[in-house]
């Protein structure tokens, strides 16, 4: 089986930026290409508000969660074999799989903001799987090193594994993904799904780690996108 | 000769709506004696060899008028049903029509007409429109009031050289509708909101023959030498100097309404479309047809409102009559303007201040016919294909089934199954008698290569962020919107949701990826065309061809619900709608273009082939929506065009395909519900595509946005499940700004 070419066909070439910055003449204005392209710039914002703020209400945090459940993950070990029979932990058939467990993203958020990049055609030029030259048309994507993409609070609050109330997603269920239970003790105590004892994480959402990226990338250079063809030596 | 009427006149007529308007016309007995001509008066009577008459009337009263139809129906009987226009009426001051008719002779044995019609109609309205039986009786709800009101006369001139209905005979034929406003009505109780066509123009020349066939019916044929048509701009009414397209289409949106006032003040622009310059080759056909045809049936058996098909000659939908209509014409390009102007296509925000789109230099998709050979000078082209108008009783109508969407991968199935082609038009246990249109194997093979920003006449030279009409003409920057094979189904009825009039409505919609030979595309691409030093096939180098985006699209899209005018926007309400598709996000050189570098170039089966594919992607979406279209405002700066609503998603599918294997990464048996505040605003030199989606708005277990199913499909055999992934609620907000060079 072959692999998915979709992000495996990038080729990126970024130039030095060390050298300072000279006037460019009529030669060299006459190479740039694809003169017929466009500027685009891009704002995401993930729960947040223009100022990068979170926006979600305090009482209802549940409801700013991303969740994932791997294949066959049941707190009990049970699972579904490749022909769909359901069997417990020691393979024993058995009627239904247990609860479901899930990978939870508490507080998901983050705004991202590129400013600026230029979308042309270009041509690309490599060595073909035969050793031959291949001209391939692409996708060329420019950036300004003096027009950052910003990441501003990306990330999550808090990571954990949650698991479900009722096997088989049965009546009654209260899903992982919305767990917003209490328990722990000390320290780790912890009521409406959040920590309660004083301390750098009180009020926080329950789990074990948390991610927020601030920061500014600065791309200098282009980013070729372009389909990978057979005749392409990794593909 | 001058008649004189002063009475209005009120009857009911059995005529067609066509039939009864050029009576009308006639309708005015004499009310003053004719008397003798004195010599004196003679000698001032100019055109002596023709003849002119003068209808003068005050007014113009009509109970109802029909168009009758018969149509299949479940219990295989060929029915007759109506549809009404009901108090129609033609007010104004200085109402007539002038006709001029002139013999001419070009010839021995030869005798043409000259025949010009100029009318004054002021404003003409119809209170309401409704189907019903063949009676006259069992009505549905009225779809609306229709007022048309011009500012303009109307003009018809038809001059022929050899009779009048001659294939072989040169004719031209001039039509005048200039700057009407046209707005539909719907009431909601005592309060009336409208939809507004603001100064609707279709400004026609054309040359070539016209004629009646005994099997094609009525032929309008521009084609060959020194035949054209044109679509004249016209001059703007308000702004000196200035003009709007020669078909011009702006959509205005006007809420609460004072009963019986049509004028335009305070309404807010919604869309603009415009179209003008020259076309050539083109051809108009209309006539009536017999769909009596089990075996070649276009729109399938009509179904009983229990959802049971008929069956049987008399069972088809489109029954015994009906009418159907195609048009074709080629356009007009910046290098083959065929001595009239370039024909171009507009696509703007509506109203005041308002900036747009024209796109130019229509080209068709392939550079070159011969590899290495001849730039193409084919012309680009719009092909209608069959377009048939019924009235219809049924719960469902058949589309052409799409064999690329009924053989793509989904789960342990396919995208689409035949059942998908057969969509509903209702969902309750009577089926409302409908006004149906269909469309078969629409093409539009156009590719845009220059595009270009406008802005409305009202703004100007010393306000800020006009734009120079002739700004942009040298662009090098182009958008295709290729379309082939296009089929839609649409049935319209009357109804009421509470107090309020709303127009229920059925859709069905297809298009197909790309033909055999890989010369016709359904595509959304843009066009990077600077020139190419490399290509010397045309002066300075000519335009290179990178396209990049969604090419090769087969698409499917079925929907019920109801439309309405309410609350200042359009609310289109879909209890179902189901949208799959399979298309191909692609980079590459258009079919024949010359590379930059080196000798090589695009093959002309390039769209079959799959060297330019990033991914392809394949889309299902089954659930129901509430849209709004929300107007613009009246400021340079809030005249954009905003989608407002809700989606609940039942199953959804998202698919990424890899291009050479088939291999598919599927975000499978989506469900959950999304609220979306999106718009599209064109700005002096860009776009901005603003996007805001609340995921579970209501904050409920039922409605997160869940993916039940990731799945990974290898080349060949079953999907294998990853997991699945929960979004349980949140926002997302996209603000994209796109500046073409």
């Amino acid at each position: 089986m072959k692999k998915l070419t979709l992000f495996a066909a990038l080729a990126l070439c970024v130039t030095s930026s060390q050298a300072a910055l000279e006037a460019m003449d009529n030669d060299a204005l006459q190479e740039v290409t694809g003169q017929g392209g466009a500027d685009i710039s891009l704002q995401l914002r993930l729960n947040h508000n223009t100022s990068a703020g979170f926006v979600c209400a305090n009482n209802e945090l549940e409801y700013c969660r991303m969740a994932l459940a791997i294949n066959n993950r049941y707190a009990d070990g049970s699972y579904r074999d490749a022909l769909g029979v359901v069997r417990n932990s020691t393979g024993g058939v058995i009627a239904n799989v247990g609860r479901k467990q899930w990978l939870v993203f508490k507080g998901i958020q983050g705004t991202i903001n590129i400013q600026e990049i230029k979308l042309d055609g270009a041509d690309l030029q490599y060595i073909g799987k035969l050793g031959n030259p291949v001209v391939k048309p692409a996708i060329q994507l420019s950036f300004d090193p003096l027009k950052p993409i910003q990441f501003r609070n990306v990330g999550y609050q808090s990571l954990s594994i949650e698991t479900d109330t009722v096997a088989n997603e049965g009546a009654g269920n209260l899903p992982g993904y919305l767990a917003k239970g209490s328990g722990g003790v000390g320290a780790t105590a912890f009521a409406d799904g959040k920590y309660t004892a004083a301390g750098f994480d009180n009020g926080r959402e329950v789990g074990f780690t948390g991610l927020n990226i601030n920061g500014n990338l600065s791309v200098a250079g282009t980013l070729k996108i372009f389909s990978c063809d057979a005749g392409h030596p990794r593909c | 000769m001058k008649l004189q009427n002063n009475k209005s006149k009120r009857g009911t007529h059995g005529l067609s709506l066509l039939a009864s308007s050029i009576l009308l016309v006639l309708h005015a007995p004499a009310a003053h004696a004719l008397q003798a001509l004195d010599d004196d008066a003679l000698s001032g009577v100019n055109g002596q060899d023709g003849l002119m008459v003068d209808v003068q009337y005050d007014q113009i009263q009509l109970d109802r008028a029909y168009w009758e139809d018969r149509t299949g129906s479940a219990t295989n009987v060929d029915t007759a049903l109506r549809g009404y226009a009901n108090n129609i009426s033609i007010t104004g001051s200085n109402l007539g029509t002038t006709f001029n008719v002139d013999v001419n002779s070009t010839g021995p044995n030869q005798a043409g007409i000259d025949l010009a019609v100029n009318s004054r109609y002021g404003t003409i309205a119809a209170e309401s429109f409704n189907i019903c039986d063949g009676n006259g009786a069992n009505c549905g709800a009225s779809l609306g009031g229709l007022t048309i009101q011009s500012t303009e006369n109307a003009g018809f001139a038809l001059s022929t050289t050899n009779g009048i209905f001659n294939e072989n005979s040169a004719a031209e034929l001039t039509l005048t509708l200039r700057n009407l406003n046209i707005y539909i009505t719907q009431a909601d109780a005592a309060i009336r909101n409208q939809l507004i066509l603001k100064d609707f123009n279709f400004n026609f020349f054309g040359k070539g023959a016209i004629w009646v066939d005994g099997v094609n019916g009525f032929q309008l044929v521009s084609e060959g030498a020194g035949n054209y048509v044109d679509l004249l701009r016209v001059t703007d009414p308000v702004y000196a100097g200035k003009t709007k397209p020669g078909l011009s289409i702006e959509l205005m949106y006007k809420g609460n309404a004072p009963v019986g006032v049509f004028n335009t003040t305070g309404a807010q622009g919604v869309i603009r479309l415009g179209a003008s310059g020259r076309a050539l080759e083109s051809r108009l056909v209309f006539r009536g047809i017999d769909a009596r045809d089990a075996t070649n049936n276009l729109l399938g058996f009509s179904f009983s409102g229990a959802d049971v098909a008929g069956s049987g000659t008399n069972a088809t939908v489109m029954g015994s009559t009906g009418l159907a209509l195609r048009m074709k014409a080629e356009f007009t390009n910046a290098d083959n303007l065929a001595g009239g102007d370039e024909f171009t296509l507009e696509l703007a925000h509506a109203g005041n201040n308002a900036y747009g789109f024209e796109f130019s230099n229509l080209k068709p998709l392939l550079v070159r016919k011969i590899a290495g050979g001849a730039i193409n000078q084919d012309r680009s082209y719009l092909d209608t294909g069959n377009v048939y108008l019924n009235l219809a009783n049924t719960k469902r109508l058949q589309m052409p089934v799409n064999t690329v969407l009924n053989s793509a991968r989904l789960g342990s199935g396919t995208i689409t199954t035949n059942a998908d082609y057969s969509h509903l038009v209702h969902n309750t246990a009577t089926n409302p008698n409908t006004l149906v249109t269909a469309v078969r194997g629409l093409e539009f093979q156009a590719v845009s290569r220059r595009g270009r920003f406008l802005v409305s006449n009202d703004v100007l030279p010393s306000d800020p962020g006009w734009i120079d009409p002739d700004a942009g003409k040298n662009n090098t920057w182009g958008l295709g919107l290729p379309i082939y094979n296009l089929n839609t189904n649409i049935a319209i009825y009357g109804t009421t949701v509470g107090a309020a009039q709303r127009l229920g409505f059925s859709l069905g919609l297809s298009t197909e990826g790309v033909n055999s030979t890989g010369d016709k595309s359904t595509s959304i691409m843009v066009i990077d065309g600077a020139p190419n030093p490399n290509d010397l096939s045309c002066a300075g180098g000519c335009p290179t061809g990178y396209y990049f985006g969604l090419r090769n699209i087969d698409m499917l899209i079925t929907a019920y619900g109801t439309v309405g005018l309410e609350s200042g926007r359009i609310n289109i309400n879909m209890p179902k709608l189901l949208i799959a598709a399979s298309m191909q996000v692609a980079a590459g050189y258009l079919p024949g273009a010359k590379y930059r570098t080196g000798n090589n170039f695009a093959p002309l089966d390039n769209f079959l082939q799959d060297t330019d594919v990033l991914f392809g992607l394949n889309l299902k979406l089954d659930g129901s929506m509430n849209l709004d279209l929300v107007p613009g405002g009246n400021t340079l700066a809030t005249n954009r065009l905003g989608f407002q609503g809700s989606y609940l998603l039942n199953s959804g599918s998202i698919q990424i395909v890899d291009p050479i294997d088939s291999s598919i990464l599927g975000l499978d048996n989506i469900s959950g519900r999304i609220n979306f505040d999106n718009s599209i605003k064109i700005n002096q030199n860009s776009v901005d595509f603003n996007f805001g989606l609340t995921f579970n708005p209501n904050r409920t277990p039922t409605e997160v946005f869940r993916v039940r199913d990731i799945n990974f499909y290898p080349a060949t055999g079953a999907a294998q499940r990853l997991g699945e992934m929960v979004i349980t609620g949140g926002t997302l907000n996209s603000s994209m700004n796109i500046i073409p060079r």
